[in-house]
């Protein structure tokens, strides 16, 4: 049992166990693939052995013991005696599982709850016991190094060292041949041994390469690195700001402040891809719910995925896991036609699930597509009605239509399954991303599949955007959503009934609100403010507002604050920017905007 | 009589045994108040306030602290008391509260403050109970300094609970 241990070696133990987990996943779903490669092989029984070891020493009996069993099937497998089959694989998976359930029991204790064994580490643990040896079919002399293999070949005594030693002095005398390739010209070593050799170097080779060299910092340490930081920059631009500096005549003074500038830039550059990891180990997760997955629905897919190392902020990684389980379970389940739908269907090639993920234009995307049945859109729009979401017959383009699966509850399944279906994912989905600052957007053809597009901001901390000034106080909008601006007289303007203000740009009519008036500013509701400039943005969906504002100030690259976990979450607003004269400017949230907007027009 | 009497200072002494430390207090009007030390993180001048809108009335808006953006209270109209011009005495107190997990830092506005002062547990006593009218779960108890009396405020329930009905002046 536990005993009282050092709650921080504990907590060491089990961030290295998950770890050392996690690289046995990955290692033995690569295996499905290649079940011969003797670096994974042998990778995954150093993860189990480690953590055997670690377990043993913090006296884990249960999890030492589990650890050695896991091991040793290993080691037989890696020596050939146990043959590596899908089952296998399988039962190693789910030890894994179990083994992580342990770490999980212990993590938990220190919490101060009692050790529980998972439910199914007997069960798990009876199958490891009774594994059937398999016979011999694979032997490796040898283990994966990185040495040459000259070496190799001397230290496994399979060639005496004289036959090296000859071909050494082959090359010494200048010949050009590679060692491997002398010896089997000369026929001086068997051919299945040099290959042996070869491999065993080439995958310690790479073994060495993937790791490496790291050094674990704690990540708040990296946050209050990017936080001083922050706070250096905003320092030094109101220095930029000053008076005296701005209209500094001094050459060398102004190029040294400009020079100071960058090198600062430089370090939060720097600073921020402390924070950056790839995907990679998100999309293997997937990789292995999509396994789960498949067999649970009796729906064989390739599970397809592109731009792994793409690098995302790692809170950004951390927060997109669920939602990306959320609708890889969704594609599985409901997306994907079963073989004979897809026979019947007269569908050509194998199902496929695809993650992609890539840098565009300034943002990062996160694509989710299946070659699956595509959205109905007829019975999403029928439901909508049903929920009192949009009028019947309404017109509504399919964009708009496919929205509706955001709403909470709302689910067109007719059955639920354990997996989806209960309405209860897609809401939190579009939130989870919206909290990433993010948008999602769906394209789907009936019977040919469904994309769904995710956007997110490249940086979280840096917004370019224009102020302006609205009555008497100054707000940011955002670039991207930044259509055009227009000089206005109070004639343009047309209320139309039941739709209220609208200004019509280049033949199409644009709902407008004054800004200012939407922001309740006190004397904002004068309908003649003489606000004569409209900005005209839009959302996502293409939607097009017109704003009125007072005036256009100039564009500016913010770094966005929240306003505060304290001031919780303010239609319209985005975020605090702080200005050069430190003073703090509210960036606008255009989506917010356009619902006051039609909220106003509604009411 | 004897024993109720007893009984009565019986649950002030406990109420003043975990009240009684340090506390910073500060004027609002007329009234003096107090807030537990440990929660206050540092004392600023009073500076523009960049309005949000589309927030409850006591919310003043949010302000720059050496970079970060916090939201500041004006706590006068947070504890509906009515309002006055800013001196060159009002100022911001920053708070820390919340649990160790979940730190919020926010600025209340407040007149004038005063002094930190050690008050002790005999000092302390309970908050008379005004009647069912009156919500006064924000107040941690009322601390006698001579003749003075300063109401020692729990600032973690003073920042959570939605407006709050007026704080009337009280005559103790």
């Amino acid at each position: 049992m536990i005993l009282a241990n050092d709650g921080s070696l504990l907590a060491d133990f089990i961030t290295e166990a998950h770890e050392h987990l996690h690289q046995a996943e990955i290692r033995l779903l690569n295996l499905e693939t290649d079940s011969e490669n003797t670096g994974t092989l042998d990778g995954i029984f150093r993860s189990w052995h480690s953590i055997k070891g670690l377990s043993g020493f913090l006296n884990l009996y249960e999890l030492a013991e589990f650890a050695h069993a896991m091991e040793s099937r290993m080691d037989n497998a890696r020596r050939g005696i146990l043959k590596i089959d899908s089952g296998f694989i399988d039962l190693l998976l789910e030890s894994n599982d179990v083994l992580r359930l342990l770490v999980e029991a212990v993590g938990r204790v220190l919490d101060g709850n009692e050790f529980v064994l998972p439910e199914r580490f007997a069960a798990v643990s009876e199958k490891l016991a009774t594994l059937n040896d398999g016979e011999e079919n694979y032997t490796s002399a040898f283990e994966a190094t990185e040495k040459k293999l000259g070496e190799i070949l001397v230290e496994s005594g399979v060639v005496p060292e004289s036959v090296i030693n000859d071909a050494l002095e082959k090359q010494a005398c200048g010949d050009s041949r590679k060692v491997g390739q002398i010896l089997l010209e000369e026929n001086a070593v068997p051919v299945r041994t040099v290959a042996q050799a070869l491999a065993a170097q080439k995958s310690g080779r790479s073994a060495a390469a993937t790791m490496d060299e790291t050094i674990r910092v704690p990540v708040g340490r990296i946050d209050l690195l990017v936080d001083s930081i922050g706070e250096a920059i905003i320092a030094q631009s109101m220095v930029n700001g000053h008076r005296v500096v701005a209209e500094a005549q001094d050459q060398e003074l102004l190029s040294k402040i400009s020079r100071a500038g960058s090198i600062l830039r430089q370090i939060q550059q720097l600073s921020m891809s402390l924070r950056m990891v790839s995907v990679r180990t998100t999309f293997q997760k997937m990789a292995r719910v999509a396994r789960d997955l498949s067999a649970k629905c009796g729906k064989e897919i390739d599970f397809i995925t592109e731009g792994e190392d793409t690098e995302f902020d790692k809170s950004v990684v951390e927060n997109i896991s669920d939602p990306l389980v959320h609708m890889v379970r969704n594609a599985l389940d409901h997306g994907i036609e079963t073989p004979q739908e897809r026979q019947a269907k007269g569908k050509a090639g194998k199902a496929y699930v695809k993650l992609s993920a890539f840098h565009r234009s300034g943002a990062i995307f996160i694509e989710v597509s299946d070659n699956g049945a595509g959205l109905d859109r007829e019975a999403i729009l029928r439901k909508a009605v049903e929920r009192n979401l949009c009028r019947s017959g309404a017109e509504l383009s399919d964009t708009e239509v496919y929205q509706f699966i955001f709403v909470p509850g709302f689910s067109t399944a007719g059955t639920l399954t354990d997996i989806s279906g209960r309405g209860v994912g897609m809401d939190v989905v579009k939130r989870n991303i919206e909290l990433l600052r993010g948008t999602i957007t769906i394209d789907s053809r009936r019977g040919e599949g469904t994309t769904f597009t995710i956007k997110l901001p490249l940086t979280l901390a840096v917004v370019d955007g224009m102020v302006v000034l609205a009555g008497n106080e100054r707000y940011i909008i955002p670039t991207l959503s930044i259509v055009e601006s227009l000089m206005v007289a109070s004639g343009d303007i047309a209320t139309v009934a039941g739709k209220g203000a609208m200004l019509e740009v280049r033949g199409e009519h644009i709902p407008v609100a004054s800004l200012k008036n939407l922001l309740g500013q006190a004397g904002g509701r004068a309908a003649d403010d003489g606000d004569a400039v409209v900005m005209v943005v839009e959302d996502m969906l293409g939607r097009k507002a017109g704003l009125k504002l007072t005036k256009i100030v100039g564009q500016q690259q913010v770094v966005i604050k929240s306003l505060g976990e304290g001031m919780g979450d303010v239609t319209g607003v985005a975020g605090g920017a702080i200005l050069n004269d430190g003073s703090v400017c509210l960036i606008l949230d255009i989506a917010g905007i356009m619902r006051l907007t039609s909220n106003k027009l509604a009411s | 009589m004897a024993r109720a009497e007893a009984e009565q200072r019986d649950t002030s002494v406990g109420v003043g045994a975990k009240l009684a430390g340090k506390y910073l207090t500060f004027r609002l009007g007329e009234e003096e108040y107090g807030l537990e030390i440990l929660k206050v993180q540092e004392i600023i001048q009073m500076q523009a306030v960049t309005r949000v809108p589309r927030t409850p009335a006591y919310v003043g808006g949010v302000i720059n602290l050496r970079g970060k953006v916090i939201p500041v209270i004006d706590l006068r109209k947070k504890l509906g008391l009515p309002a006055v011009e800013n001196t060159d005495k009002t100022c911001i107190i920053v708070v820390q509260i919340g649990s160790d997990a979940g730190k919020i830092v926010t600025g209340i506005i407040i007149d004038e403050v005063k002094e930190v002062l050690d008050v002790a547990a005999e000092n302390i006593e309970e908050t008379p109970d005004f009647g069912s009218s009156i919500n006064t779960e924000f107040i941690l108890g009322i601390g006698k300094i001579g003749q003075n009396v300063k109401i020692l405020l729990d600032i973690d329930k003073v920042m959570s609970a939605g407006e709050m009905s007026a704080l009337m002046s009280m005559d103790f």
